[in-house]
């Protein structure tokens, strides 16, 4: 869990002799930091939460595996973000022709601070699972959802298994405002990745899509940095 | 009727048309030519060496209760199963089954799939999870939430038993729950307490929506312990969204009888979704500490996607962007 206090040498040391106790402390506590992101939930859900349904009822059992503590890698060490809002993401279902929910979680703009690739990676709340990972390029059109002014659609190829896949995304945000901080940020991106890829000679051309996507886009300090990185390529 | 012929050695082929093709483990991929065969119904009166079905579409439920084990990752393969239903194997299939019955003093080959799932094949560690309730709880849905994401709202009962497996990524490294869900519905229950073996944790799941699923608890939980002793178990109250409960959280009071962890969930809203998951882990892993971490985000390789390719993809979208989201009207999140 995100926020948890967490000391490594503690945890080998209460494993064996303050288990139980300490399960029932560590459960508790979740209640607290998870009430508020579920509290979409019915009202009684909220109510019941007081009844202790999250103390530790559970049997004595011996453990069947030890595990020992692994560095963690998110893969996102060595990148920037550009962008971070919450959002819902939705796969399109060519078979059943329809939307399919994918997750709900945080979507992030990430740009690598080497390479100067930019992706977008989204997780899924709470397991912290992929639900979207896939580089943003400039030949992607970012269109509006027919039912939404809160959604997009796209095309990817998407990275989430590990594997490259065909998808059709549409994420949806929780206000008008935080989609078009989506679309002008996507964009931006977008733009960048072209400069990114054209050749010296062609450089006219970069600035004048570029340009193109600033007269779309709203203004924000990364649009105001742009032409500059540009004109020095 | 079913014989627990735990010493049946298989090995196995279908033919479909003129093609042979070996069965593939639906969890771990490995091609399965060899395996051992725990129990079955449909072969009992045979006593053959050598079993021939030829299979039509009709008699897919009847048989659907032969399940072999895959030797890599000693997860089962219901041989003939629902899912063959949309494969090439639709069209006439013939099965071949190629048994030998090994003596009980060659249970070794037994015992090595005895502890089957304990890893998985690039040595993950990895738990059976047995996922049993009445039907209609929601079991398949909740495990098809945690799979892709989506919230399935059609009801299509399963028969017998679908394994799936779910990774998570914990500060003690990736593990993997192989789930076993289960039929709930009577009439296709197929091998019922046969899937339960070798079962390291489970869910009993009701649906707080209709009594009689909850009365039901003590049923699967007597089932389950008959054959699963002294396994970690955690009881899920599912449908906690909908706004008329007939089980109201006091009145759930079964796990403190029988020391189950009770948890309230939905797989509609996802409340508390993760947390049957997390803590079965902890108690596998006996760490109360284990939490869940970011899985390692891979960099997407570079694609080129010409023209004509993305001109279809364009207007695939154009006719994606016109079908509404399945909870379109539904509820708003801030940022």
């Amino acid at each position: 869990m995100a926020g948890e206090p967490f000391d490594a040498e503690e945890k080998k040391e209460e494993t064996t002799a303050a288990a139980p106790v300490a399960a029932a402390a560590t459960t508790s506590e979740e209640t607290k930091d998870d009430a508020a992101p579920s509290a979409t939930t019915a009202e009684e859900g909220a109510e019941e939460k007081a009844t202790g349904e999250e103390e530790d009822t559970g049997a004595q059992v011996a453990p069947i595996v030890r595990l020992e503590e692994v560095a963690i890698s998110t893969g996102e060490e060595n990148e920037e973000v550009l962008l971070d809002l919450k959002a819902k993401l939705y796969r399109f279902d060519k078979d059943g022709n329809q939307w399919k929910e994918r997750g709900v979680g945080q979507v992030k703009l990430l740009q690598h601070r080497e390479s100067g690739k930019i992706r977008l990676l989204m997780r899924q709340s709470r397991t912290l699972k992929i639900c979207a990972n896939h580089l943003v390029i400039p030949a992607t059109t970012l269109q509006e959802h027919a039912g939404s002014d809160k959604s997009w659609v796209w095309h990817a190829s998407d990275y989430s298994d590990g594997e490259l896949k065909e998808e059709l995304f549409c994420i949806r945000l929780g206000s008008i405002e935080s989609a078009q901080k989506f679309k002008t940020a996507f964009e931006e991106a977008q733009d960048k990745m072209r400069g990114k890829d054209e050749s010296a000679d062609k450089e006219a051309d970069s600035a004048a899509a570029a340009l193109g996507g600033l007269s779309v886009g709203e203004k924000t300090k990364e649009d105001v940095e742009k032409p500059a990185t540009e004109a020095q390529a | 009727m079913i014989v627990r012929g735990e010493g049946y050695q298989a090995w196995s082929f279908c033919v479909s048309g003129l093609k042979w093709f070996p069965l593939e483990c639906r969890v771990c991929g490995s091609r399965v030519s060899k395996g051992v065969v725990p129990f079955f119904s449909t072969l009992e009166s045979v006593g053959l060496l050598i079993s021939l079905l030829v299979v039509s579409p009709l008699s897919l439920l009847a048989s659907h209760q032969l399940i072999l084990l895959c030797d890599r990752c000693g997860c089962a393969i219901p041989l003939l199963s629902k899912a063959h239903k949309d494969r090439k194997l639709r069209q006439g299939l013939i099965f071949f089954l190629v048994l030998k019955q090994v003596r009980r003093s060659s249970v070794p080959c037994e015992v090595e799939m005895a502890l089957p799932g304990q890893t998985t094949p690039d040595n993950c560690p990895a738990f059976k999870l047995v996922i049993v309730g009445d039907g209609g709880t929601g079991k398949t849905t909740f495990v098809k939430r945690h799979l892709t994401g989506e919230f399935e709202k059609k009801y299509e009962p399963t028969i017998g038993v679908e394994v799936h497996p779910l990774d998570f990524f914990t500060n003690c490294g990736r593990i993997r729950f192989y789930c076993w869900d289960t039929a709930g519905q009577e009439k296709f229950g197929g091998l019922r307490d046969g899937y339960y073996i070798h079962g390291h944790c489970a869910i009993i799941m009701f649906d707080v929506t209709a009594r009689l699923t909850y009365k039901n608890v003590p049923t699967w939980h007597r089932d389950l312990c008959r054959v699963c002793e002294n396994i970690p178990i955690v009881l899920c109250g599912n449908k906690v969204d909908v706004k008329n409960r007939q089980v109201k959280a006091k009145q759930v009071t079964f796990h403190r009888k029988k020391n189950l962890q009770y948890y309230e969930i939905s797989a509609k809203s996802n409340y508390n979704f993760e947390k049957p998951f997390l803590y079965l882990a902890r108690k596998l892993a006996g760490d109360v500490n284990l939490h869940f971490v970011e899985s390692p985000a891979l960099a997407p390789p570079e694609v080129t996607i010409d023209l004509a390719a993305q001109q279809q993809y364009e207007a695939e979208l154009a006719a994606a962007a016109a079908q509404p989201l399945p909870d379109d009207d539904e509820e708003t999140f801030d940022n």
